[in-house]
């Protein structure tokens, strides 16, 4: 897939043992995958994604695929231990709750700009958190990992009619509740102000009410 | 649904916006900048977790053949020079590092994820925790307590007889000891002169030593996610 041909030097590189080659791997891939995480298995993402790079890092000696399959391998491999780690915990696929996680994603060296960025970006994934789980990760794979909606139905199981079919509704349904609410999918004001508020107030996703209009 | 906007959203439109097309339809424009939003370039820190994802990978590269296709016999004395670059530059970065912050901070090839806080350097490079190189004796040993350690799962007996961990072994006066050893290094007892990675989970403050708080992912080596096919079945 030419959108992910950056990546083909680098996943062969990574197999090979180089290791800026995969440190290009982890920056490339791992900020989609997080927020992939977030949405499966909410504030335990940091550790799922963990997880996930650790057995990375010990099969992609064996991984023979492009660029754009490693994103779909990655996704692969992230899902199924995000499962594992919801049977473990026997508990239900969840949307966030705490923000702990995020509160440390404006970095000390973040420019303000970034930070406010880093905070709509949180928004927006608790905005596609709000969806049923199928439309939500069919987005996710598909915006925020960048898979096309073959590689999308791969990582998920199913088959490609039934993800484009799954991402459409939920792009429907967030179409619609934008409509009905503007600032859905907004950091608050206040949050957007000062970052430091950022841990804060983001806990659920929740369309604005019309007083909170800016 | 309002009667004269009977379709909020067509299909075209859903799968521009899914191939991360710029859309801006009356409908879909703050959709579109949402989706742009959940799809932003990485923030520093969702990378947090390098320095301990390449630790992970620079250990496999040290305790898996597959890693270094055609270097197999190699693997032992490569992993091992790699390490002792490794450990050649934490040697230079600290003869500097009394005034050498600037320098330390353009260092970055150097993650020391064990050591993000230690008092003994009280100047914070600006390059940030993660990447701040530190003054570790020895990272070699580190890093192989660390690749050790993450696979004292279910092999956890077979794990020493890997030539890698030769050194280690020898360093920690033999193979009963390097659980006693790797705990004095650090890498799991709290409070040793590093005040490093303590076990409990501190999901923003450190890089963990070990990516899941109760379970060693490389002890399951026969684990069901591990063969994701090349290419997911269309």
């Amino acid at each position: 897939m030419d959108r992910h041909a950056d990546l083909v030097e680098a996943v062969r590189g990574a197999a090979n043992g180089d290791e800026a080659a995969f440190r290009t791997l982890y920056r490339a891939v791992q900020p989609g995958l997080l927020r992939y995480l977030r949405v499966l298995v909410g504030e335990d993402a940091e550790d799922v994604a963990s997880e996930t790079w650790l057995q990375i890092a010990r099969d992609i000696g064996g991984y023979r695929g492009e660029g754009g399959g490693f994103r779909g391998w990655a996704a692969t491999i992230a899902r199924h231990r995000a499962l594992d780690h919801l049977r473990h915990r026997q508990r239900r696929p969840s949307v966030p709750t705490a923000s702990e996680h995020f509160a440390d994603l404006p970095g000390h060296h973040d420019t303000e700009g970034r930070a406010i960025e880093a905070l709509e970006t949180h928004a927006a994934i608790e905005l596609i958190a709000t969806l049923p789980m199928d439309q939500a990760e069919a987005i996710l794979l598909r915006v925020v990992l960048g898979l096309d909606a073959e590689t999308a139905a791969g990582v998920l199981g199913k088959r490609a009619g039934a993800v484009r079919t799954a991402a459409y509704r939920g792009l429907r349904r967030l179409a619609e509740q934008l409509e009905a609410h503007p600032q859905a999918g907004l950091p608050h004001p206040r949050q957007g102000r000062a970052a430091r508020f950022w841990s804060a107030g983001v806990t659920r996703p929740r369309p604005a009410t019309p007083e909170e209009d800016r | 649904m309002n009667a004269y906007e009977p379709r909020p959203l067509s299909a075209e439109t859903a799968e521009l916006l899914l191939d991360g097309h710029p859309v801006a339809t009356r409908h879909a424009q703050r959709l579109a900048q949402r989706l742009a939003a959940a799809s932003a370039p990485g923030f520093p820190g969702e990378l947090a977790g390098e320095a301990a994802a390449t630790n992970a990978f620079l250990a496999a590269v040290g305790t898996n053949p597959a890693l270094s296709p055609g270097r197999r016999t190699m693997t032992k004395s490569a992993v091992v020079a790699k390490l002792l670059t490794l450990k050649a530059a934490a040697v230079a970065v600290a003869a500097v590092s009394a005034g050498g912050v600037a320098l330390a901070a353009s260092t970055n090839v150097l993650p020391n994820p064990f050591a993000p806080a230690n008092p003994a350097h009280s100047t914070p490079a600006p390059g940030g925790p993660t990447n701040r190189p530190d003054a570790t004796p020895s990272p070699s040993l580190v890093g192989l307590c660390t690749a050790y350690l993450a696979g004292a799962g279910a092999d956890h007996g077979k794990a020493l007889e890997s030539p890698a961990f030769s050194a280690l072994i020898t360093a920690a006066g033999g193979k009963d000891n390097v659980d006693a050893y790797c705990a004095g290094r650090g890498v799991t007892a709290p409070g040793s002169t590093h005040s490093t990675s303590e076990p409990s989970e501190h999901p923003t403050g450190q890089p963990t030593t070990h990516p899941g708080p109760s379970e060693h992912p490389t002890g399951e080596p026969s684990h069901p996610t591990g063969e994701p096919t090349t290419h997911p079945a269309p």
